[in-house]
């Protein structure tokens, strides 16, 4: 049996690494894999040039039309949307892959457009399709990483089922170099509060009153936290860094996580590395957000975005690395996790990602709304085996913890 | 329960048509034989039209279609997998008559027509001999709209009735007098008029089978909505509306919960996915800190939920004038129209979520339907998400309470349609045969002959409406929204929209509680859209209309939870309405519903 998975915006920077993987993981036209990877984007020239860079199959077409788009998809057993911005994507991709009755994978990076796909999970699961949003660095990773923690404090009796821990807080690194695409996903996410999960009280069905996490927003610049991002096997003590609370979708991811494990937080919040000068010019950014809004701003911001190169070159994919830390407290705010997750370059690990994601989840047959960490149900000491060992995705990762 | 039965099987000269559909469902070219079942518990009586195995002895029905005069018993077949359809039914020594709304050959529904009459000795014992056991099943699908695409598909579940039957008498086969009109829906071919004679007749005591059924093993099957129930698009003219705002600050007793109660199916998405769940939740199971927390539910959507936007709630009777497709659906066409009474309670509601200060989608919800047209019953409970029973709705005349047509026409009157103010009394339905029933649910008092501006209807001009809501507070108003989510920018969306063209929000499936339970899992929202064309007209008539609401025992919960919300304790409790509580609009309008994902 082989299967098609079709990579929508194939011709971005991302969508290019992608199909690159799909390459090297044998996806390719006459590789005899189980998959096969077809190629798809608006632009013809573009992605038949992609398509013939790593002999895959491609087809032309755009999003203007749901019922084409829906029959596009019709021999497809998964989609993966690499193709930004989300907001004028993934909605319309998602619906035509439910009709099509094939699963959807992105690597959105955009809450908003997350929260929206949600809602859709309940008619992936009648569909008996998956959608995962978000199988990309920064969400998978720390979703892989506090997945592995939870168990492992599960497994310890650390904690328990239907436990409250303390917070959850993962902090990602500062990327140095930034996609276009990425650029203006991060644009668009400067708001001038941002999403964190907060205990809270809401209604059941029954409309009675009952304790759960509901999301929260905090002025930018409210929330600040230190975490050390270095290497702890090359550096002695302490390198502490300044976070700033950031509207990321590892907050959402992580408390699917937590509830899929039983378990509740009094807060969970995302942090992105600023340092001390970065803080300021976020909270100023933060600050004007609103005028976002404005026309004439979003045209300067485009305008100032086209500047930017593609993405990183190849000399920067193979030498950056970027560190996603995850701190758990318990309600006494001892710390029973620190763990440090290290991965090759945010674009290629998101490759590597979205790829392994959307082989599992036609592998496992899963619906619904999954996490990547559901979704790829790696063993839970995967993240400590060795690369050859482990599975393809973790490939390049390195976890280190310090001893709390 | 016990009831008699009487039993006749035929084979007859296969139909034209090639495939089952529902408006021949009985010409399955692979049937072997026909059968007619009458089955009389008191004065309640159903007739099954099936198809069967073997005529001489039979082993397997299946009933595609059948009539039953018990409103309710009518319902409960139905979600057994039956589809029946209400009727008045006569059943005697002397013979069969059944007389259901039908398509002859007129554009317009026949409210009065007989389907079918039998003539012949149907309970003649004289000649009879026992006879040796008879040992049938009945196999049949319960059918609900499809969870994923409720517009596109429906889902059918195999469920195989076996009923008990003793004091079993064959009868001589002899020759019985078919009469029936050329019926173009339903159609009941390969039955026809003139002398038919059965190849075995039976009667007897059937114990009829409780509840479970045998359920098949293999999964819910989909199965295209059009070819069943035709496309879901709807076009309705001549829409009469009196509708009545009932604000239960000023006439109920500020029972919130009760109110919430009257859309909780809406929030079923709330519900645990695993049982256990809801037992920690409700049980007093607590976290390890004694909280209660709430744990995973169906699907991702924890995040919000219905809620009522407006204590604010209507109560219209409507009169639809035409009700047509708007696609042709053989046998019938865009012209081809029918014509309902319909009782409604109307509850706006809106999307709350975690996170947010504004509710939105701004949707209604129908928690109690009434109508008097049976193929609207059947369409609306069984794809629709609605929850309609069949009721009478009543005018004096003569002195006496009679029950109206659909049509709006007196019985065998071809007068015009009764003003819709002189609906002075609604009753549910009981037996379909004997109307009015005197479950009384609704008593109004509406004198409009003594009313200025009875007739007093201005065009509304609807994208004025959109900019100035508080020149037409037609349904809902600001005033009305009281909590902060559903104020400011939901009201005013909710108001326009509620005009103009509006959505609708139902839950299906519906039916009794333990088919409800067996489909839980594949429970899902029906939505849809009104559009009102341009040219509705309203009118404020001024005058106290008196409304007379009865807590009827047999009467749906919200309708019950509804006299509970006015503070009725006894068996019924009355209220005023003076000008400006209530309205009258005329207009035309097309639903759409769809499968969620436009």
């Amino acid at each position: 049996m082989r299967y098609n998975v079709l990579l929508y915006g194939a011709t971005g920077y991302s969508g290019s690494l992608i199909a690159t993987e799909g390459k090297e993981r044998g996806m390719s036209r006459r590789d005899g894999c189980n998959f096969q990877m077809i190629l798809a984007a608006r632009n013809g020239t573009e992605v038949r040039k992609v398509a013939e860079e790593n002999r895959m199959e491609y087809r032309v077409f755009g999003l203007d039309d749901p019922d084409e788009v829906s029959r596009r998809l019709d021999d497809i057993d998964v989609v993966i949307n690499a193709a930004g911005p989300f907001k004028f994507t993934a909605e319309c991709l998602t619906k035509a892959a439910l009709k099509a009755g094939c699963h959807y994978v992105d690597i959105n990076g955009e809450v908003d457009v997350y929260m929206k796909l949600d809602d859709l999970g309940w008619k992936a699961t009648q569909c008996g399709v998956a959608i995962v949003s978000a199988a990309g660095d920064t969400a998978g990773a720390s979703d892989i990483l506090l997945d592995a923690a939870l168990r492992r404090l599960l497994s310890n009796k650390r904690i328990n089922k239907m436990d409250e821990l303390g917070a959850v807080r993962i902090a990602v690194s500062r990327i140095m170099d930034f996609s276009r695409g990425s650029a203006e996903t991060a644009a668009r996410l400067l708001r001038e509060q941002v999403l964190v999960i907060r205990k809270g009280r809401g209604r059941d069905h029954r409309g009675q009153l009952i304790e759960k996490l509901v999301k929260w927003h905090e002025p930018v610049g409210k929330l600040e936290h230190v975490f050390d991002f270095s290497d702890r096997d090359k550096c002695k003590g302490r390198h502490p860094q300044i976070a700033s609370a950031a509207n990321l979708i590892d907050t959402l991811t992580a408390r699917s996580t937590l509830e899929r494990h039983g378990l509740s937080a009094n807060a969970i919040e995302s942090y992105v590395e600023t340092g001390a000068v970065g803080r300021i010019a976020y909270q100023l950014g933060g600050m004007f957000a609103s005028l976002n809004i404005l026309p004439w701003v979003q045209t300067l911001t485009r305008a100032q975005l086209s500047f930017l190169p593609d993405g990183p070159g190849p000399q920067e994919l193979a030498r950056q690395r970027h560190v996603v830390v995850l701190e758990i407290e318990d309600l006494y705010r001892t710390r029973l996790i620190d763990w440090r997750l290290e991965t090759p370059n945010v674009y290629k690990f998101t490759a590597q990602l979205a790829v392994a994601v959307a082989r599992r989840v036609v592998d496992g047959k899963l619906t619904g709304w999954i996490t990547p960490a559901t979704a790829l149900n790696l063993p839970a000491d995967a993240l400590d085996q060795k690369d050859s060992d482990r599975d393809a995705v973790l490939r390049g990762c390195t976890r280190q913890e310090r001893t709390v | 329960m016990m009831a008699r039965f009487w039993l006749a099987t035929f084979k007859l000269d296969p139909p034209t048509a090639t495939l089952s559909s529902a408006a021949s469902p009985l010409a399955a070219t692979d049937a072997l034989g026909w059968a007619i079942e009458v089955i009389q518990e008191n004065e309640e009586i159903a007739v099954l039209f099936s198809t069967v195995d073997d005529p001489i002895s039979p082993g397997k029905f299946q009933c595609r279609i059948g009539f039953a005069n018990g409103s309710k018993s009518c319902s409960v077949w139905r979600d057994r997998g039956f589809p029946l359809v209400d009727a008045i039914i006569k059943f005697d020594h002397d013979g069969l008559r059944v007389q259901s709304p039908c398509f002859l050959d007129s554009s317009e529904l026949e409210y009065e027509a007989e389907l079918i009459v039998i003539d012949g000795a149907m309970l003649d014992t004289a000649q009879n001999t026992p006879a040796a056991a008879l040992t049938v099943s009945y196999e049949q699908s319960q059918q609900a709209p499809d969870y994923a695409f409720p517009a596109t598909w429906i889902k059918r579940r195999q469920v195989s009735w076996s009923a008990k039957r003793d004091n079993l008498i064959a009868m001589p086969p002899t020759q019985l007098k078919f009469t029936m009109k050329p019926l173009r829906l339903p159609s009941l071919a390969p039955f026809k008029g003139g002398p038919a004679t059965p190849q075995a007749i039976w009667t007897g005591i059937i114990n009829l089978p409780n509840w479970p059924p045998e359920f098949s093993y293999e999964p819910a099957v989909r199965a295209s909505r059009v070819d069943t129930f035709g496309v879901p698009a709807f076009r309705f003219e001549d829409v009469e509306v009196l509708g009545f705002r009932i604000d239960l600050d000023k006439h109920g007793v500020g029972d919130d919960m009760a109110l919430a109660a009257m859309i909780e199916r809406l929030n079923f998405h709330l519900e645990p996915a695993d049982p256990s769940d809801d037992k920690i939740l409700h049980s007093g199971g607590t976290t390890s800190l004694g909280n209660k927390i709430s744990g995973q539910t169906r699907g991702a959507m924890s995040d919000f939920q219905y809620r009522p936007a407006t204590r604010t709630v209507m109560l219209e009777l409507l009169r639809y004038g035409k009700m047509k497709l708007r696609e042709t659906s053989p046998p019938l066409d865009i012209n081809d129209f029918q014509s309902q009474h319909e009782l409604l309670v109307r509850i706006l509601v809106g999307r709350v979520d975690d996170d947010t200060a504004q509710a939105h989608d701004p949707a209604t919800f129908v928690p109690a339907i009434f109508v008097d047209n049976p193929w609207s019953k059947v369409l609306g409970r069984n794809v629709q998400g609605f929850d309609k029973r069949m009721a009478d709705f009543c005018v004096r005349h003569e002195g006496d309470l009679t029950a109206l047509r659909p049509d709006g026409r007196l019985p065998g009157g071809n007068a015009g349609p009764e003003e819709l103010g002189r609906i002075t009394r609604i009753d549910l339905s009981n037996n379909t045969g004997k109307r009015p029933s005197g479950l009384t649910l609704l008593e109004i008092d509406c004198p409009f002959e003594t009313f200025e501006g009875w007739d007093a209807f201005v065009e509304i001009d609807l994208e004025l409406a959109l900019g100035t809501t508080a020149l037409l507070p037609t349904r809902w108003r600001q005033s009305d929204f009281s909590e902060g989510e559903f104020r400011r920018s939901f009201a005013r969306s909710a108001i326009a929209k509620t005009l103009k063209g509006f959505r609708s929000i139902q839950v299906s499936p519906i039916g009794g509680p333990q088919l409800r339970e067996r489909w839980k899992a594949e429970t899902t929202w029906i939505t849809g859209t009104f559009t009102v064309d341009d040219g509705a007209h309203i009118a404020w008539p001024n005058g106290i209309v008196g409304l007379t609401l009865h807590a009827e025992p047999s009467a749906p919960d919200a309708w019950k939870t509804l006299c509970k919300l006015l503070g009725i304790k006894g068996k019924n409790g009355s209220i005023s309405l003076p000008s400006g509580s209530w309205y009258r609009m005329r207009c035309s309008m097309d639903l759409t519903i769809d499968d969620g994902l436009e």
